[in-house]
């Protein structure tokens, strides 16, 4: 299954460090390969050096692209991660 | 994940020459150049028959220039200023302002510099294909392991790093960890950068990011390398191993950005020691670029060894008739 979703950037910080920490852990729970795009760059999410490479800033659009048995959760989870500013609070 | 990003926004004119020391912009454009197709040239000195995105003036080109009027530049049937998207005063060379009307009129950016038009030439022909190269960002780990560049790809959590790290302390060097940006270089190879941000850093889970440029010094490191061989690390069961094809190379076509590089197929399993097998892999390339197949030759000098075989066993068998016939 695949699965494509826009998914914007809405914490204060944006994806620094720890969130990016965050977000490897949970997409290295999924079998589905993860990949993340912003303006065209796209880059595995189960990787570190990867996501942090992205700089996203908040407000920034990301392209999330599953493919896998658990996609649907995949996405889910990881749009919930985004959606609860990566449990920080703002 | 195999991503190819096209510079689709296409390169602005400063950024086409920014390598080049004292440029004085006259003004500026917002056009932009994209990679084209290869049949297109990108650059020369300016020809009235032929106009090239980067348009090259010296004192040579400037007769026919000036001794063009504001209109006849703008509406020549020959001279397209549409397709102009630079126009590079050289030798310390002044553009008259029929020429800086047009410019302006037409959006095209004009610089002056007081290096030559050969030294502009020069720097276009190695700098212009790099910057406008189409770029692509790839997940996987790229080394130059004997000066050979190698990709390490695989599904995360393989063991790429722990491979990198591994050869790097064997005294190769890293180029890029988990996010390799590639563009196609000159010849038609692909090069392999690492992204500003995760120069000289690599990720190895239990240990944190690890600055491999402090720990181990420059010579660990390396800019850019041409990417030639592809090693794809796939975690095996002992089963799969035992379906492997025994007698040759897993080799396969890896393809980005239209560039066709091998890729060799490693499985990691317990008891594989990963850096000396990518070693040994490099050199077995590097041997194959030369013409030694390691594989092939040794099937053909067994299968020489099989028939000189059959053959002696045949000519003992005629020995022996001819012996029978000797007693009769």
């Amino acid at each position: 299954m695949f699965i494509e979703r826009e998914i914007e950037v809405i914490n204060k910080l944006g994806l620094h460090a720890r969130a990016a920490a965050k977000l490897v852990k949970l997409s290295a729970g999924y079998q589905s390969s993860i990949s993340l795009d912003k303006e065209g760059q796209s880059v595995d999410a189960k990787s570190i050096m990867g996501v942090l490479m992205l700089a996203a800033s908040q407000g920034a659009k990301l392209k999330l692209m599953v493919e896998g048995d658990d996609a649907e959760q995949a996405a889910d989870g990881i749009e919930g991660l985004f959606l609860s500013y990566f449990d920080e609070g703002e | 994940m195999n991503t190819e990003r096209q510079e689709q926004e296409g390169v602005s004119p400063e950024r086409v020459m920014d390598g080049v020391q004292e440029v004085d912009w006259i003004s500026s454009s917002t056009k932009r150049i994209r990679a084209q197709h290869h049949a297109i040239k990108l650059f020369g000195f300016l020809n009235p028959l032929r106009e090239t995105p980067v348009c090259i003036v010296t004192e040579n080109e400037l007769e026919w220039l000036f001794s063009q009027t504001e209109q006849s530049l703008g509406a020549s049937p020959a001279f397209d200023p549409e397709k102009v998207t630079i126009l590079v005063f050289c030798d310390n060379c002044r553009p008259n302002p029929a020429v800086i009307s047009v410019c302006r009129k037409h959006n095209i950016a004009l610089a002056r510099t007081r290096l030559t038009g050969n030294d502009i030439l020069d720097y276009l022909q190695l700098h212009l294909s790099r910057v406008i190269a189409a770029r692509g960002i790839q997940h996987g780990v790229f080394l130059s392991v004997m000066n050979v560049g190698v990709l390490i790809i695989g599904a995360s959590g393989v063991g790429k790093s722990e491979v990198a790290m591994d050869l790097v302390q064997r005294g190769h060097q890293l180029v890029a960890d988990d996010a390799v940006e590639t563009y196609r270089g000159e010849q038609g190879g692909l090069i392999g950068e690492c992204p500003d941000a995760l120069k000289g850093y690599i990720e190895i889970r239990g240990l944190g990011i690890i600055n491999i440029l402090k720990m181990f010094g420059p010579s660990a490191v390396l800019d850019s390398c041409r990417l030639q061989l592809v090693i794809d690390l796939i975690d095996a069961t002992n089963s799969e191993i035992r379906k492997v094809d025994r007698l040759a190379p897993s080799l396969k076509d890896w393809e980005m950005l239209g560039v066709k590089v091998p890729c060799l197929t490693m499985l990691v399993a317990p008891g594989r020691n990963l850096s000396v097998l990518v070693e040994a892999a490099v050199r077995d390339h590097l041997l194959r670029v030369d013409g030694t197949d390691s594989s092939a030759d040794f099937i053909r000098a067994h299968t020489r060894s099989l028939e000189t075989g059959a053959e002696e066993r045949g000519a003992e068998k005629q020995d022996e008739h001819t012996c029978i016939g000797d007693d009769l």
